[in-house]
């Protein structure tokens, strides 16, 4: 690997370092504060623990309020962030261990896990994805269709290369084969590498509350409940059906319900926080639907529409312009009926009844919750986390971007739910102190 | 191209996965029986469902699947306007 050789103004061996920075997570924030890093000339590392960055937003249809195509924006960002001489990217890599060094800077230990596939050989031509026999979820699609066991994750993924899902393969042999490139190699393995860096980015995102905890609707039972994710790659170009259609039979949905707050603002299941992005995802999938279902009916169950935002409020009167129905309710369960429509039991807060109504399809806006495995990485220094462990800023106010380590910053949603424009910011913010902190270094 | 050299080399130290084997050879029964299905022309989910025995949630996924790997495709939806009609692609020659 080749290192900096510069002397320090301060007496430290620079010859040591392999990256001025290392940017733990390849979603938008870290793609972000890489590129904002990168471009004032500091040598950057992407980890990133999936087979391709962009993270969750390069999987979205559209993004709200503007309603812009989500992979339009995405994508020019994760090629400069892949094109730009000052950032490498690790993929399908895990951060193990950050250690404080003596000298102030951080052993890091990764471990690169194998695709079975020569990374500087592929293609990405698929030809080995036409071959092969096995047919499994595809989690990228949230499971609504199949992949094979040799993919690449989808037609946007950067890097474009292909990967074997080992656990999934039968080793029949047809990928090394057909491939033209001989990029496939099934003796390859995982390496653990060790670098040194000067400073660590934190952008290691969130995750999506599983509705399974909360029995009552009916979500993993039911096959007309889904998650309003799952309805996100059924709205975007490259969805896993030809049209909106419901998961148990096919059908093209005309009257679907969406339930706010699944998971988020609710103490029995841990999350006493609001997730921020809820109402508004809600609301931008509602007209999205309406333009693809022109004849559908769609109706929302909220405890508060919270729109806060920029042109937010706008957005949220546009949909009832629309035609979107919104109720003020608390859904007190789900239940199928025989033909695949969900009956939903809620209290009516307008009216104080208990009432039911039924529907052909169920969405479930399901909440932010923390990240904390990074926590686990820090040896002989504590990250330390919030009451809903996301990770502490230091100040939120003043200083949002600053951990209770030394020299370690955190960017998006690893502090706390937060929309893309916010995102966007904090990573800037991220990228502002990781710079004045290198140059204190120096 | 054209070798299967370090297949074997890992087959020498590491099984097929019994599951995926078993998978495989469910996946391709269910195909077969949709394939069967849509051999009698233009069909819905619910239609090959009751035709295959198979659960109609079963079928959305395999079918779909069989469509995004270029095996189905959709013509329309049907006189009610409520489920797509279905029909297989022809192979390339």
């Amino acid at each position: 690997m080749k290192k900096i050789v510069e002397q320090n103004q301060a007496g430290m061996d620079e010859s040591l370092i392999d990256y001025d920075v290392l940017v733990i997570g390849g979603g938008i924030a870290g793609d972000e504060a890489a590129l904002k890093l990168a471009d004032v000339g500091y040598k950057i590392l992407i980890v990133e623990k999936d087979l391709s960055i962009g993270g969750r937003m390069i999987l979205l249809s559209k993004v709200f309020p503007t309603l812009d195509c989500s992979a339009c924006i995405t994508t020019p960002k994760v090629s400069e962030t892949a094109r730009h001489r000052n950032i490498s990217i690790f993929t399908k890599t895990e951060v193990k261990s950050i250690t404080r060094r003596q000298d102030n800077f951080f052993d890091i230990t990764i471990l690169k896990r194998t695709r079975y596939v020569l990374e500087t050989l592929c293609t990405g031509c698929k030809e080995c994805e036409d071959v092969c026999p096995i047919l499994i979820p595809d989690e990228y699609q949230y499971n609504q269709v199949a992949r094979k066991a040799v993919f690449i994750p989808f037609s946007i993924a950067q890097p474009r290369i292909a990967n074997i899902d080992i656990d999934n393969c039968i080793l029949c042999g047809l990928c090394e084969k057909k491939c033209p490139s001989d990029a496939i190699d099934f003796t390859l393995v995982d390496t653990y590498e060790h670098l040194v860096v000067k400073s660590v980015v934190l952008a290691t995102g969130f995750r999506l509350f599983n509705p399974t905890v909360l029995s009552r609707y009916g979500y993993g039972r039911y096959k007309n409940v889904m998650t309003a994710m799952e309805m996100e790659r059924q709205l975007a170009p490259t969805r896993p059906y030809n049209s909106v259609l419901r998961p148990k039979d096919g059908k093209m949905p005309d009257n679907i319900a969406y339930l706010l707050c699944v998971g988020s603002r609710d103490q029995t299941v841990g999350n006493p926080i609001c997730s921020q992005i809820c109402c508004m995802y809600s609301t931008k999938q509602a007209q999205l639907l309406l333009g693809a279902l022109p004849m559908a009916d769609v109706t929302v169950y909220y405890l508060h529409v919270r729109a806060f935002g920029k042109g937010f409020c706008e957005f949220y009167n546009q949909a009832l312009s629309m035609g979107v129905n919104y109720i003020k309710a608390k859904v007190a369960s789900v239940r199928e009926k025989e033909n695949g429509n969900l009956i939903l039991r809620y209290e009516d807060f307008s009216t104080g009844q208990v009432e039911e109504q039924e529907h052909d399809l169920v969405v479930l806006a399901t909440g932010i919750l923390a990240n904390a495995e990074i926590e686990s990485v820090f040896k002989g220094e504590k990250l330390e986390l919030d009451p809903y462990e996301f990770v502490r800023q230091k100040d939120m106010l003043t200083n949002p971007a600053i951990t209770s380590i030394s020299g370690v910053f955190a960017a998006g949603t690893v502090t706390g739910p937060m929309d893309i424009p916010d995102t966007i910011l904090s990573a800037g913010a991220a990228a502002a102190e990781a710079t004045a902190y290198l140059k204190k270094l120096s | 191209m054209g070798t299967t050299k370090t297949t074997k080399i890992l087959r020498e130290t590491r099984k097929p996965p019994e599951k995926a084997l078993e998978n495989r050879k469910l996946f391709t029964e269910r195909q077969k029986l949709i394939t069967n299905s849509l051999a009698n022309g233009l069909q819905s989910i619910p239609d090959i469902a009751k035709e295959s025995g198979l659960e109609p949630e079963v079928v959305t996924y395999v079918m779909m699947s069989m469509r995004k790997y270029g095996e189905v495709t959709e013509i329309g939806p049907d006189e009610m306007n409520e489920y797509f009609l279905y029909q297989l692609k022809p192979k390339n020659p």
